[in-house]
């Protein structure tokens, strides 16, 4: 397939996209050829899921053209993106789980000849499960029952269905098993013998030498020009997409640490596929750096009880905290922050002041009255630690920018003067400033004894801010080393598994248990 | 001390917002008042206007009880009629079975009581409340016709009767209860530990349940109050009346609703307060007074009445959104 040389299908030039002050995508310049695969890559907030919005009509670009088949458009909707021929398949699949099969695929469609028998539809729909690789399915099946790679399958068939031209693939895999991903690469390759062409955007670099033709590149919200994948190796791919960073991003490391504090001992819980043996010091910032579906976020999750701990044992500071439930976690000094501010870090519609409290109203109250002195105070001093504006404190958490907002979703676990801090993906959507100021904020609580372990899906942070970092893949532990002694390179290595850690996964595998 | 300047104006510019609306309300009031006045001389003479407060205060009660489990993020609950009848009902038959005041009162408040948890036990388990109260309310009424065989059960007693028909400074007890209990809750909602929990698990359960709060034990008191309160209001009409019957209370629950809804919290939850709803009653039930007095038909102050609730809503809605921009 390399090599091949369609005509140009969709062009965008000079495409800015900004999000208030932060610039989602800077001057980028797209390509796509007739009937091949491109791969679009790069690091969380480089830009490459803006792209995909725009190309699906879901946002418009503040500059720039676009123009399909040597004719300019707008994208103004998800309805004009679909005439145009342009289908995403998005991580949240848009299947109806309570329709069977065949009648997903044909939801929606303008054919109004006879009668849609669940038989007729079951017959229509076979040539399209065909196509997808599914010729076993049974039609007539609740979506519901499908696994995950299956619903994909159909999602790609449905769109197929509907006749249209490019397909983009939202990191289709991220979700699935081995087998699974196996059958959804092949169909990506049949898609383009059907004449199709597909972006495919993924962060599983052994993918991409696989199936895809070309690879765009993405940083930092610029695009760089696509490279034939054929010039590439798995080392090149990985410079380009690292690029250089911002050495002032991240604070200096600490030199020492104090006595052991948290110790996690053969951890099962589900997202695991082997059991995570884990420590953090006093003052130590432990990283655990993994895609979606490498486990990391379940460590930190079955600490605080929000995923079952099977087996195993969390020791903190000696004493026994396994399967504790939130209010035992907040009590002995966990604090927990997940990766979504707005599902359950914030509430939007409180002021600052009573988010910081949340967590701590014993400390704030005597015998259920609330002190409105001691709230203040408590604000100001959560305030004054996380680098938070006071003036701020009466306003609604939900009117602050993105970077306030995490700073106060992490911020508040300050008010129950937490040993040990559990933050999932601490920087998610958040502009290059904030950022900064909470690694700022993290190193310096750390340096004041506090443990933090972090997972999260930018390696480079992870490299960035952890005194200790632990890689995952796929619901194991790879690697555990000091920051010092690991590079990004083999960090991206690690959580990708490229085809050369394929290899030696089976060895570890072999070994390990 | 600039620091403490700013940040001091800024609860000031709230409240400018609630008071808005506040007084947005109480502009109705005054008008309808005004309309019956100028269009019915009867209207305003101090027999009804005693009639149209009695009115509002109980509505005014079973509301102020409700806000607690609309804050709570729970919408509202469709037993609150059903609960007062249920209470109208066993305080009587207590009175008549010559029971005295306080047991008769304690007997009505421990049956709401259990009503209560047992709807928050549920909707805490992860059950709708609509659907929850909705089905308790029609048990609840089963039983009130089941232990009255569907008569008028009567209730005679001279201190009912003080708690029913009493002025102290020339203003019905009811009213005073009514003021009581809407400053209680006041305090309760913003000065302890319990109601700012009502209001943070109403903002976003998820984050409150991850912040620690104990939301399915909240969310069980929240509907024992509405359901202690929805009883008061039962204690209430037997002091008043002296009897109680099935078929009191008609049309209680549409009407605590819209009080509620009027008042401006925010169905969503989360917002709002008790003296809001309590302003809100006094709207909801003076538009009604006039309405009957006027004598409009059914269809007619239904019809009203939604609009009324349907534009407090939206200008609710319009005015937060426009301020969180």
């Amino acid at each position: 397939m390399n090599g091949h040389e369609g005509e140009t299908l969709l062009a965008m030039n000079g495409i800015s996209k900004s999000y208030g002050s932060v610039r989602a995508l800077d001057d980028v310049d797209f390509n796509l050829r007739r009937g091949e695969v491109m791969a679009l890559l790069g690091e969380n907030g480089a830009g490459k899921s803006t792209l995909v919005k725009l190309l699906s009509g879901l946002i418009s670009p503040d500059s720039g053209t676009i123009s399909l088949r040597g004719e300019q458009l707008t994208l103004a909707s998800p309805q004009e993106a679909q005439t145009a021929g342009i289908a995403v398949v998005q991580q949240e699949l848009s299947l109806v789980p309570n329709l069977t099969v065949a009648e997903n695929l044909f939801i929606g469609s303008n054919d109004t000849r006879g009668l849609w028998t669940g038989r007729r539809l079951a017959e229509l729909a076979r040539p399209l499960l065909d196509q997808v690789g599914l010729p076993d399915l049974n039609a007539r099946r609740y979506v519901s029952s499908l696994s995950v790679g299956e619903m994909q399958l159909v999602e790609i068939a449905r769109l197929l269905g509907r006749n249209a031209e490019i397909f983009i693939l939202d990191e289709p895999t991220a979700a699935l098993s081995d087998v699974e991903i196996r059958r959804v690469l092949q169909v990506v390759q049949n898609l383009t013998a059907l004449g199709r062409t597909v972006i495919y955007v993924t962060h599983r670099l052994g993918e991409v030498f696989e199936i895809a033709d070309r690879a765009t590149i993405f940083r930092n919200g610029k695009s760089l020009d696509p490279v034939p994948v054929a010039d590439l190796t798995i080392d090149t791919l990985i410079e380009r997409m690292l690029g250089r960073h911002l050495g002032e991003m991240y604070p200096a490391k600490a030199s020492s640490f104090g006595p052991l504090r948290l110790e996690i001992v053969g951890l099962e819980t589900p997202g695991l596929s082997e059991s995570v043996t884990l420590s953090a010091r006093q003052g130590e910032i432990v990283g655990l750096a993994g895609q979606l579906g490498s486990g990391a976020p379940s460590v930190l999750r079955s600490i605080v009880g929000i995923s079952f701990t099977s087996n195993g044992v969390v020791r903190l500071d000696g004493q026994d905290i396994t399967r504790s439930n939130r209010q035992k976690a907040i009590s002995s000094g966990v604090g927990y922050c997940s990766d979504d501010r707005k599902r359950d870090g914030i509430f939007s519609l409180q002021s600052v002041a009573k988010n910081f409290s949340s967590a701590a109203m014993k400390s704030v109250s005597t015998a259920g009255w609330l002190s409105s002195r001691r709230e203040k105070a408590l604000g100001r001093k959560v305030s004054e630690k996380f680098a938070f504006d006071a003036n701020r404190l009466s306003s609604n958490a939900g009117n602050l920018s993105g970077g306030n907002q995490q700073k106060v979703a992490v911020g508040k676990w300050l008010s129950i003067e937490p040993r040990l801090l559990l933050v999932e993906e601490p920087t998610r959507g958040v502009d290059v400033g904030a950022r900064a100021e909470i690694y700022r904020n993290l190193r310096s609580l750390a340096d004041e004894g506090l443990t933090v372990v972090f997972s999260s899906s930018d390696l480079a942070e992870v490299h960035g801010l952890a005194d200790t970092i632990a890689t995952f893949y796929r619901g194991r532990v790879v690697r555990i080393a000091p920051a010092r002694e690991l590079s990004e390179q083999q960090m991206m290595l690690d959580v990708t598994h490229d085809r050369s850690g394929g290899d030696s996964r089976s060895e570890a595998e072999g070994t390990k248990s | 001390m600039t620091l403490a300047a700013t940040s001091a104006s800024e609860p000031r510019f709230r409240m400018t917002r609630s008071r808005w609306f506040n007084l947005a309300l109480l502009g109705i009031v005054i008008v309808v008042l005004i309309i019956g006045g100028v269009t019915q001389p009867e209207f305003l003479t101090p027999d009804n206007a005693i009639a149209i407060v009695r009115a509002a205060a109980l509505i005014g009660i079973a509301a102020v009880g409700m806000t607690f489990i609309t804050l709570s993020g729970n919408f509202v609950s469709l037993s609150t009629q059903q609960t007062a009848v249920l209470s109208a009902i066993l305080f009587a038959m207590a009175l008549g079975a010559g029971w005295s005041l306080l047991p008769s009162v304690a007997v009505v408040f421990a049956a709401a009581l259990v009503l209560g948890l047992i709807q928050g036990w549920f909707v805490a388990l992860g059950l709708n409340s609509i659907v929850t109260s909705l089905g308790a309310g029609a048990a609840i009424f089963g039983i009130a016709n089941v232990i009255t065989d569907n008569r008028t059960v009567q209730a005679r007693s001279d201190v009912a009767d003080f708690l029913g028909n009493s002025r102290p400074l020339g203003i019905p007890i009811q009213v005073w209860i009514f003021a009581g209990l809407t400053a209680i809750t006041m305090i309760v909602l913003l000065k302890t530990t319990f109601g700012r929990q009502v209001k943070l698990i109403g903002s976003n359960r998820d984050t409150a349940r991850a912040s620690g709060i104990r939301v399915g034990r909240v969310v069980i008191w929240s509907f024992v109050i509405a359901s202690v309160f929805a009883s008061i209001c039962g204690i209430l009409l037997v002091a008043q009346v002296g009897q109680a019957k099935v078929l009191n209370f008609e049309d209680f629950n549409i009407s605590v609703v819209a009080a509620v809804l009027v008042g401006g919290t925010a169905i969503q939850g989360g917002e709002g307060s008790t003296l809001r709803t309590a302003i809100g009653a006094i709207v909801i039930s003076t538009l009604d007074a006039y309405m009957l007095f006027a004598q409009y038909e059914t269809g007619t102050r239904l019809v009203i009445t939604g609009v009324v609730v349907g534009l407090a809503v939206i200008s609710f809605n319009w005015v937060r959104t426009r301020s969180s921009t």
